[in-house]
């Protein structure tokens, strides 16, 4: 895996990530010592800044490396991509806007804040917490192993992967230790410009150098690869992967509390309209780089990446490095270290919201100084970078399927915040969503394939019928729901008003 | 609305225009999955020099996106 223009490409990624380290400097400069600034940046996020924070954060490593090896190796079933995509910028506005009318009105700062008060239940709380935490630190992970391979290719195999991922990450927790959400935002604002740019130009590049235009890469597949033109896995997976995507990974905390720092609802309903067309349209360019390095690979034209490089997930890094200038592929590796830590960031700093504020000063019951909830708030960044580093160490599998995993589990969210946010006439009850959750969840563990295994489950149990164990443990939680809610205590009649009656005036009005 | 009780739910459309929108989502959103996408997954004939699954869905994800900016323009609140 020698590459001679290691030395420049390195030194362009690097320049990169000073820069981006001088961005969380100045945000640090401007922070306010209190906990709504450090978490939720006093909820003054404009469009713009909110626009790029938000595409920036769903994609991850995920969607400038995962999407380019997928591509790879299973072909044009990525594409499947786009039905997620629309999902989850849409639900900016329709899940987004009531989290934010909801979170300002009541101080809100996580998921739980919200959900423990319309259940009116501390355990929630505790549970909504946990589950959280839990299902982030792999995919805070994933974003260490994409920064692992990208250093190691772009290196040459000078930098191991371990030195790679602990380096890069030590330095996007330093600037979300040091300049909280502020930082996290204004280095995103950056990165997800900088990524979406990269990504097409290297896409159009690698396609026009080794094939003369992306039409021919198609076509030359056609001839010698077919199968990767077509769809092959089962339509339940697909379906399966276009509910987890969206609605579980905005489920996670770092999704669900950007919407709270929205200036106003206004911002958020346009954000639905148009973050769908960025969240989409950058997979374009991720599968002509995926699909070139199918067709290089079988006309013999580069090395098989997986045993040259031992991951899928190098498929972006392998095709650069061996197909353009080193200058080319520095600046277009720092655009994918770009959406590993403008996720990773903000991922640290959500788990370290959860921990802090519904562990420690709710159920902890603190009655603390601001200073030292954003003292308490930075020591979690620390121990988030230090999990997900481990786990990152001992490569717990392929991004795609880490990633799926974590949405699985926020999923199970999905039925206590719809019973919070959407008014209906059947009410769902504190008893049911708390065994909704740990249902859903422990099947989610038990039915998805890789945990599955290791947990012993017989083969033919895992992933059944081709659907995810995640939408498994998404049914059976439904269920549980409807069932218990039908004989458990329902939340009071002032905690209805105070959320349905809340949303009902603020959207549609007083008259209605 | 009394005592907290919602007399509309806020899972169904009150508007026409409500409605519309989401027939024409779901519509397009039921283009790009089985029992459609089955009958449409083969990569030839190939359509603007695409493969002819990944145009279809390329096809539907636009007017998805366009339902998106419609809707916020028409239809949601705020």
């Amino acid at each position: 895996m020698e590459y001679a223009g290691w030395p420049i490409a390195l030194a362009i990624i690097i320049v990169y990530i000073i820069l981006v380290g001088i961005l969380g400097y100045f945000s640090f400069k401007k922070l306010q010592i209190n906990i709504e600034d450090y978490f939720l940046v006093s909820r003054t996020a404009g469009f713009l800044i909110l626009y790029f924070t938000i595409v920036a954060t769903y994609h991850s490593a995920y969607a400038l490396l995962t999407s380019c090896g997928v591509f790879y190796r299973v072909g044009v079933f990525f594409w499947a991509a786009g039905t997620w995509t629309f999902l989850t910028g849409i639900l900016t506005y329709l899940f987004g806007a009531r989290m934010w009318y909801l979170g300002k009105k009541y101080g809100y700062i996580t998921p739980a804040d919200l959900l423990a008060d319309y259940y009116e239940s501390d355990f929630l709380r505790g549970l909504v917490a946990i589950v959280l935490a839990i299902f982030l630190i792999p995919y805070m992970a994933v974003q260490a192993m994409g920064l692992g391979y990208i250093f190691n290719v772009a290196s040459g195999g000078h930098i191991p992967y371990i030195a790679g991922t602990w380096i890069l990450l030590f330095i996007v927790a330093l600037y979300s230790m040091a300049g909280g959400l502020r930082a996290v935002y204004w280095t995103d604002f950056l990165q997800g410009i900088w990524m979406f740019i990269a990504i097409w130009i290297a896409g159009i590049f690698v396609a026009v150098k080794l094939f003369g235009s992306v039409g021919n890469v198609f076509h030359t597949l056609l001839e010698v690869k077919p199968q990767l033109l077509s769809v092959h896995v089962p339509y339940t997976y697909w379906f399966s992967l276009g509910i987890i995507f969206s609605f579980g990974i905005v489920m996670q905390p770092h999704l669900w509390m950007r919407y709270y720092t929205a200036r106003d609802p206004h911002t958020l309903k346009w954000l639905g309209a148009t973050t769908p067309i960025y969240l989409i349209f950058i997979y374009v360019p991720a599968g002509f780089v995926g699909l070139t390095a199918a067709a290089a690979v079988a006309k013999g034209m580069i090395p098989e990446i997986i045993k040259t490089f031992g991951s899928q997930d190098a498929t972006l890094p392998a095709l650069l490095t061996r197909t353009a200038p080193a200058w080319f592929t520095g600046i277009f590796l720092a655009g994918a270290s770009a959406a590993a830590m403008s996720t990773a960031d903000s991922q640290m700093h959500a788990f370290s919201a959860v921990v802090t504020r519904d562990l420690y000063q709710k159920l902890g019951k603190k009655d603390v100084t601001q200073e030292t909830l954003v003292r308490q708030g930075r020591i979690w960044v620390f121990v988030s970078f230090l999990l997900a580093a481990i786990l990152a160490t001992f490569r717990p599998g392929i991004i795609f399927d880490i990633v799926a995993f974590s949405g699985a589990g926020a999923l199970q969210l999905l039925p206590a915040t719809l019973g919070a946010i959407y008014p209906f006439r059947f009410k769902f009850t504190r008893a049911a969503i708390i065994w909704g959750i740990i249902v859903g969840s422990i099947i989610t563990l038990l039915f998805t394939k890789g945990l599955g295994n290791k947990l012993g489950m017989p083969a033919h149990w895992l992933n059944p019928w081709g659907f995810h164990g995640g939408m498994i443990g998404l049914f059976v939680n439904f269920i549980v729901v409807f069932i218990l809610s039908a004989f458990t205590e329902k939340p009071s009649e002032e905690t209805i008003k105070k959320f349905h009656g809340y949303l009902e005036e603020m959207i549609y009005g007083k008259e209605s | 609305m009394s005592n907290g009780v919602i007399k509309k739910s806020h899972l169904i459309p009150r508007t026409t225009g409500g409605w519309i929108l989401l027939i024409y989502i779901l519509f397009c959103y039921l283009m790009t999955q089985w029992p459609v996408l089955k009958a449409v997954n083969k990569a030839v004939p190939f359509v603007l020099g695409m493969p002819f699954v990944y145009a279809w869905l390329t096809f539907w994800y636009i007017l998805l996106v366009i339902g998106a900016i419609l809707a916020a323009w028409k239809v949601w609140k705020p």
